[in-house]
């Protein structure tokens, strides 16, 4: 099988797809051991060492955990899925906007977004125990108690309140990363929810105008929720604040009845984290290069197994670690079809055989396991010691999942295969762009910066028109580091990495771009539906909270 | 409500207050209590943070000799620089800038955070000049506003604690590099244990709202405690 060597067009763009080396070369990309296009520039232009750290050896390690740990024992948890509050004799759960830090003011606009009843949510953020390593008790923040949080199924059209209540002794900011929403329930990083007070975050769950009508090509599928609180999103991720919000549409419903796209549905939320010997998390608050941990997760519990059955599943892969990058292969070398990439649905299914991950990055792929030996595991082959950027690739993988593949082969299976059409995919257009900008994510003094500014939470960076198509240029001059760069609001559309075009799943629609060591990117974006302020900023959660953010005003 | 709900929610109304009484008693007590696992300040991360720092002995501005965990870390709050005295970079703006915020601070009635700039050229830097520093930047310590404290020492002693505290780049040759020294702001209180960084050249309000949020000089009413200790406790 295969698209070998030919070019398709899909919804009226054309694409190259060469198996054997094509323009970009994203096809060697595909071998083991090999990253992203970016990736692959950094690997041959800087030598893979391990960097001087703390010379002199007075910067100490972090400690490895001294706990010892036995894989594959635990099962791989599902986080549980949010359920709306009921109302009761005819009257709502509660006032949208009495919270103590209101709603957003788009609310009121409600009718605009759907003609189907808002539905009501409630999250509490408070303390909790979780057990990450079976048998071992470890003091979390979290969602409603759990870890990753509830998973939040939301559905175009159907707007929806989540009041979010905090009962930590620390702010909070709740960001829907993938979303496109009004700036009050975005996360901004100062619209706290302050500690002991609540705020309703009002999720629209609409997709932009495209010439004036409703651009479906834009609705999300794999999102997520996590802490964007000013200074301390990092410490606020790592103790837990983190859970998935998985939309849909009529679109994507039509590709599971009609048995296209799997009904087994699984996030797979994998990160890292590191254990003191009474079971409580390390965490270095002064590491500004990020936080690597040496205790692999999935779905926050320690490299579980999972049976599955002889047919095809729907993985939604986020890398939900603050610092790590992955780079995800089978053990047997099995090919898998990635249909989505970051928030979207790709235009059609493409087959991979590895994928990077950098952090915030999601991949929504399909595994067959008809044909697979009873035992296959998920492997991240991505060696990392810091945060500032991964070491290259591990002379041994490590596997983070284990499936084991049971019973016979399923019959009547979901039928996606290589090329079968998904979502549409609307290009934005050079004649659209109406300005340029350009970003370098640098270092100046010990603090992380942009364009040589430090992040002030009430300056405006950039104040884009809106309904207008912009050129968005993201420089990494910072000297080593890798940083991969998040823009609230909109989706991204990938131009150039280093000039070259780049690999095909990250042509569409992106929130999330890496930049490896010394690397340009070029996005297209268009600004819509809502004013801001938003942020783009680093995602290595350090980075942002060292200041490596920048804010931006529809205007 | 029925008389049973009643009653629970009475059980767990006196549970919270005793929890949040158990909580005030341990912050307020400045005990050295294990930390992570305590009140519900504190950060769920079990590590204490001074628990890395070098420790080393320093002399300050009056040429008096100091512990630098005993006087400034241990149980207390604290704010650090590196700066030297003839710079004619960042330093002179971080000066000026840690000093508009400490004088806001003491104005919002917060006087109990030490403020410390380290020389990095300590071999020039000399008790007697940092005083010096300090009259020519009208820097006075009097009651009513924190404390501000001038350091030097031997070279090797003040790079372990910078590094300790996170303040260097791993390119040792921007590290070794004056010009490029850290322009952050080192923060901590070593009872709550949260620590973090931010930028002395950003504005002062900046510098002012993230040192109140997060060395928790401000009361705080925490409402809805359901736990105010969680142990971690490995039971393999």
């Amino acid at each position: 099988m295969g698209l070998g060597g030919r070019r398709i067009r899909v919804f009226g763009e054309r694409f190259s797809v060469n198996r054997n080396g094509g323009e970009a070369g994203w096809l060697r990309a595909e071998r083991r051991g090999f990253l992203s296009a970016a990736a692959v520039g950094a690997l041959t232009g800087a030598a893979w060492s391990r960097y001087a750290y703390g010379q002199g050896g007075e910067e100490p390690d972090a400690p490895p955990t001294p706990i010892p740990i036995q894989p594959f024992q635990a099962v791989l948890p599902m986080p549980s899925v949010l359920q709306p509050q009921v109302s009761r004799n005819g009257r709502p759960p509660f006032e949208p906007g009495s919270a103590f830090h209101g709603i957003a003011p788009e609310f009121a606009d409600l009718a605009k977004y759907s003609v189907f009843p808002l539905k009501y949510y409630s999250i509490e953020m408070r303390p909790a125990v979780h057990q990450f390593i079976p048998g071992v008790k470890t003091p979390v923040w979290t969602y409603n108690g759990t870890v990753p949080g509830p998973t939040i199924r939301a559905r175009i059209g159907e707007p929806m309140v989540v009041r979010f209540r905090n009962k930590l002794s620390v702010e909070t900011s709740i960001h829907l990363h993938g979303g496109h929403l009004p700036s009050h329930a975005d996360g901004f990083p100062t619209y706290f929810v302050e500690p002991g007070k609540d705020r309703d975050y009002f999720y629209p769950n609409t997709v932009p105008m495209h010439n004036g009508r409703l651009d479906y090509s834009e609705s999300p599928s794999t999102c997520w929720y996590h802490d964007h609180a000013m200074d301390i999103a990092g410490p606020n991720v790592y103790f837990g604040m983190a859970g998935m919000y998985l939309c849909t549409d009529r679109i994507e419903e039509n590709l599971i009845n009609s048995n296209v796209l799997p009904k087994l549905d699984v996030p797979l939320v994998l990160s890292d984290r590191r254990f003191n010997a009474d079971g409580t998390l390390y965490y270095d608050m002064l590491d500004h290069d990020g936080a690597i941990g040496d205790i692999h997760l999935v779905n926050a519990k320690v490299q579980p197994k999972f049976q599955v059955q002889r047919r095809k599943y729907r993985f939604r892969i986020l890398n939900g670690s603050n610092a790590r990058y992955y780079d995800l292969r089978f053990s047997d070398g099995r090919e898998f079809l990635q249909v989505g990439n970051d928030a979207w649905l790709l235009p059609f299914a493409m087959p991979r055989e590895g994928m990077m991950l950098s952090p915030a990055k999601r991949a929504d792929i399909i595994v067959d396991f008809s044909d697979a030996p009873s035992v296959v595991y998920l492997n991240n082959w991505m060696e990392q010691t810091s945060g500032r950027k991964p070491d290259g690739v591990a002379a041994q993988p490590t596997p983070l999942l284990k499936f084991e593949v049971v019973g016979n082969r399923v019959r009547n299976d979901a039928t996606v295969k290589e090329g079968t059409p998904l979502r549409p995919h609307v290009p934005i257009l050079e004649s659209e762009i109406r300005a340029t900008r350009v970003f370098d994510f640098g270092r100046s003094n010990g603090s992380w910066v942009v364009n040589n500014e430090l992040y002030e939470p009430t300056r405006m960076d950039a104040a884009p028109a809106a309904d207008s198509a912009e050129r968005w240029i993201f420089n990494n001059n910072s000297g080593g580091w890798w940083h991969p760069i998040h823009v609230h609001l909109e989706s991204h559309q990938i131009q150039t990495v280093n000039g070259q075009r780049p690999p095909l799943w990250e042509s569409f629609k992106s929130d999330t771009v890496n930049l490896a060591d010394g690397t340009t990117a070029e996005v297209f974006m268009k600004f819509r539906t809502f004013k801001g302020p938003f942020a783009f900023h680093c995602h290595n959660v350090e980075h942002e909270d060292l200041r490596m953010m920048k804010n931006f005003n529809v205007t | 409500m029925r008389i049973q709900e009643r009653i629970k929610v009475g059980i767990a109304l006196s549970l919270a207050i005793v929890c949040l009484a158990g909580a005030v008693a341990t912050w307020g007590g400045g005990s050295s209590t294990k930390v992570g696992i305590g009140a519900i300040d504190r950060p769920p991360s079990g590590n204490r943070q001074s628990d890395r720092f070098a420790k080393v002995r320093l002399i300050d501005h009056e040429g008096n000799e100091v512990d630098f965990y005993d006087r400034f870390v241990k149980d207390k709050k604290m704010a650090v620089n590196f700066m030297y005295t003839v710079c004619k970079g960042i330093c002179p703006g971080m000066t000026v800038n840690i000093k508009k915020a400490r004088e806001e601070l003491a104005k919002r009635g917060v006087t109990d955070i030490c403020f410390i700039s380290i020389s990095i050229e300590p071999d020039k830097d000399t008790p007697e000049r940092l005083a010096a520093y300090m009259d020519a930047n009208g820097i006075t310590n009097h009651p009513g506003i924190s404390p501000w404290v001038f350091l030097t020492g031997d070279l090797a002693s003040i790079d372990r604690l910078r590094k300790s505290l996170g303040v260097f780049d791993p390119d040792p040759e921007i590290d070794a590099d004056r010009t490029q020294h850290g322009g952050i702001l080192t923060f901590g209180n070593d009872q709550t244990n949260w620590w973090g960084a931010t930028p002395a050249l950003q504005p002062v309000e900046g510098i002012v709202s993230t040192l109140e949020r997060l060395m928790q000089t401000r009361t705080r009413n925490f409402p809805g405690l359901e736990q105010d200790t969680v142990l971690g406790v490995v039971s393999q």
